[in-house]
């Protein structure tokens, strides 16, 4: 009797949690549908209005793709220092290459006002013009070391006998990497990428304060919630929810691959 | 590969490696025969393996030359010189198949694709891999994985084939059915091989010649016969064989043979070597070289046959070997004899006997009894 009265309160309580984590997430994307431009309920009757009004909206076409922009070349640029980073640090010893380990890490642990601040005052000290690209460079800074921790955990448990193996059947290094190391650390480093693109779709601070005159999704989202009750800020929410939720399944083999 | 005049003789001069403050590798010189198959053999932490890995390239010496063919190749990267290894883990690439994994290093080499073809299909029936070319690496058997594994090696016509224990993680049986096919697959080539181990069966098996390492250098050098018959020092007699180690007392050095004192007794034993009168040394006894008799029958008529009283205390019999243990006066011997005939019980009193020149005189204390060998522990 007392444990199934125990197990009824876990029940319950387990589902108040869900409900607290997951009633909005469901409002958002039910709201989407609402016929009238009320965000309250009764809920009105079916329609897609709203996203049609996104899709014909030049300011949210215009920020879709500012985003993918910056997010594109953000993980293409830190897949390629983040693996070569990782492959210093986990394969050569050298002169601090602890230190180096730890201040790739560090961005990642600021906070994301101090970093905004930290770039913008940078950029003005080197007459860098707000843009795009010094958004993508913020976009950088913040979310290499995650991608760095990613690929450097895989390196660290590839067996090195392997690339031993490939420069002894007459592989320089290079070939070695791109034949062999490569092919087999490519799911963690498409994971990696995957979070890269991930963290900087929504990021918004080090946006917020990097970025010139054009914005991005999240920082559109932003100014109209401000401005007024808006039903497309949900259509655009839900897209943005089916985004993430495409990534998360994308990403799961190779999670499991990390695991392994 | 094929009727090819067998190049790939190796010399190794005075080659020196240290790690940090140990020297992994001493002062070490050694020359190998085209076509030669020469183990390493001692115990971890005798250099072997370093030893092995600066001839594939993967250390570089502190000091000395390694010579291939007459070409210095001390100082040139893996991929740039013509030996292959097998290592002692399994290192198929687990993203490609068993045919790709063998044509690895010819596709590196630029080698046309029917040749890559016909001499991958060549090197897995040579190691009885075919009809696992499609297979995932990662779904073969650790000795499958071998195979494979030589067989991505001697594809290449490496003119040195490098071993690092690369049967130590396998099943006895597999080990011992792989001993053999290397032989063979050695034989079929014809080439260089160096084999390290500290399996002294494997090394005393397969080898032309064994080389005994300990510290970084060469401890003895010989054929197997050699090395079991004529051990130089008490390390190499416990690491090859089972032997007796037997401490004594010198008692006096005549021509060809030493008077020592064994438990009371005074024996005369040869072949004589560096030992002195009063000197503290070692007497070594191969375990097969004793015989035994029933004490009734008594004493041993042979002439210049070393004899002493004793009594069974252990009987093992192993199918074609029946191992002995003997209690002499304070001294414990092992003794092997051939199943064959009739066997004596425990608590037999026996007469215990040998030829004087079986028995080995060293100079050392039991103490630099080699640390992996067990005296006696052999049983096959």
């Amino acid at each position: 009797m007392r444990r199934g009265r125990r197990s009824w309160g876990l029940l319950v309580y387990s589902v108040l949690v869900f409900a607290f984590l997951f009633a909005p997430v469901l409002i958002v994307v039910l709201f989407s549908f609402n016929r009238t431009a009320s965000l309250t309920f009764p809920f009105e009757g079916w329609t897609l209005r709203w996203y049609r009004a996104v899709f014909a909206s030049p300011d949210y076409r215009a920020a879709i793709a500012a985003s993918l922009k910056v997010a594109l070349a953000t993980v293409a640029i830190v897949a390629v220092i983040g693996t070569a980073a990782a492959v210093a640090v986990t394969r050569y010893s050298f002169r601090g290459r602890e230190a180096l380990r730890s201040i790739l890490l560090i961005p990642a642990a600021l906070p994301g006002l101090f970093v905004g601040i930290a770039l913008l005052s940078l950029f003005i000290r080197v007459h860098l013009d707000l843009s795009l690209q010094t958004a993508a460079l913020g976009h950088i800074v913040y979310t290499l070391p995650y991608f760095f921790l990613v690929a450097s955990s895989r390196l660290l448990r590839f067996d090195p006998l392997l690339e031993e193996s490939a420069r002894d059947l007459g592989a320089g290094w290079f070939t070695t990497f791109r034949k062999v190391t490569m092919p087999i650390i490519a799911p963690a480093l498409i994971a990696g990428a995957l979070v890269v693109f991930s963290l900087s779709w929504d990021e918004v601070l080090i946006t917020f304060f990097t970025i010139g005159s054009q914005n991005t999704l999240p920082l559109v989202i932003y100014s109209r919630v401000k401005q007024a009750v808006d039903p497309s800020i949900n259509a655009i929410s839900a897209l943005l929810l089916l985004g993430s939720l495409v990534f998360i399944v994308g990403i799961r083999r190779y999670v499991v691959d990390l695991q392994q | 590969m094929n009727g090819e005049a067998p190049s790939g003789s190796l010399r190794i001069e005075r080659v020196s490696k240290v790690f940090g403050d140990i020297p992994a590798v001493d002062d070490f010189s050694l020359e190998v025969a085209a076509g030669e198959f020469v183990s390493l053999l001692g115990p971890s932490g005798c250099g072997k393996t370093t030893l092995l890995r600066m001839i594939g390239g993967f250390e570089f010496p502190d000091g000395g030359r390694i010579v291939l063919d007459d070409v210095d190749i001390t100082t040139r990267p893996p991929n740039k010189r013509p030996t292959n290894m097998v290592f002692q883990r399994v290192t198929l690439f687990p993203h490609l198949n068993v045919a790709e994994n063998v044509g690895f290093g010819l596709r590196i080499a630029k080698v046309g694709k029917a040749e890559i073809d016909r001499r991958v299909t060549e090197a897995l029936e040579l190691v009885r891999m075919r009809g696992f070319e499609r297979r995932e690496a990662h779904t073969l058997s650790g000795g499958q994985a071998q195979r494979v594994a030589l067989a991505r090696a001697i594809v290449n016509q490496p003119r040195v084939l490098l071993f690092d224990e690369p049967l130590s993680a396998l099943d006895l049986q597999i080990r011992r059915e792989l001993q053999i096919e290397l032989k063979d697959i050695h034989r079929e080539l014809g080439g260089t091989f160096v084999y390290v181990t500290h399996d002294q069966e494997e090394a005393m098996s397969m080898s032309d010649r064994v080389v005994v390492m300990r510290l970084g250098a060469i401890e003895q050098a010989g054929t197997p016969v050699e090395l079991y018959r004529q051990p130089v020092s008490l390390f190499v007699a416990s690491f090859v064989g089972s032997s007796n180690v037997i401490p004594i007392k010198v008692k006096a050095v005549r021509d060809g043979a030493v008077v020592v004192e064994l438990a009371g007794i005074e024996l005369e034993v040869g072949p004589a070597s560096e030992v002195q009168p009063g000197d503290d040394a070692s007497l070594v006894l191969r375990a097969e070289a004793i015989s035994l008799e029933p004490a009734d029958r008594g004493a041993s008529g042979l002439e210049g046959v070393t004899s002493m009283r004793g009594r069974v205390a252990d009987v093992r019999f192993v199918g074609a070997m029946v191992h002995y243990r003997v209690e002499t006066a304070g001294v414990r011997l092992h003794v092997i004899v051939s199943s064959e005939g009739s066997l004596l019980e425990e608590g037999t009193d026996v007469n215990v006997s040998w030829r004087p020149e079986d028995a080995l005189v060293l100079p050392e204390g039991a103490a630099d009894v080699a640390p992996a060998a067990e005296v006696g522990g052999r049983q096959t």
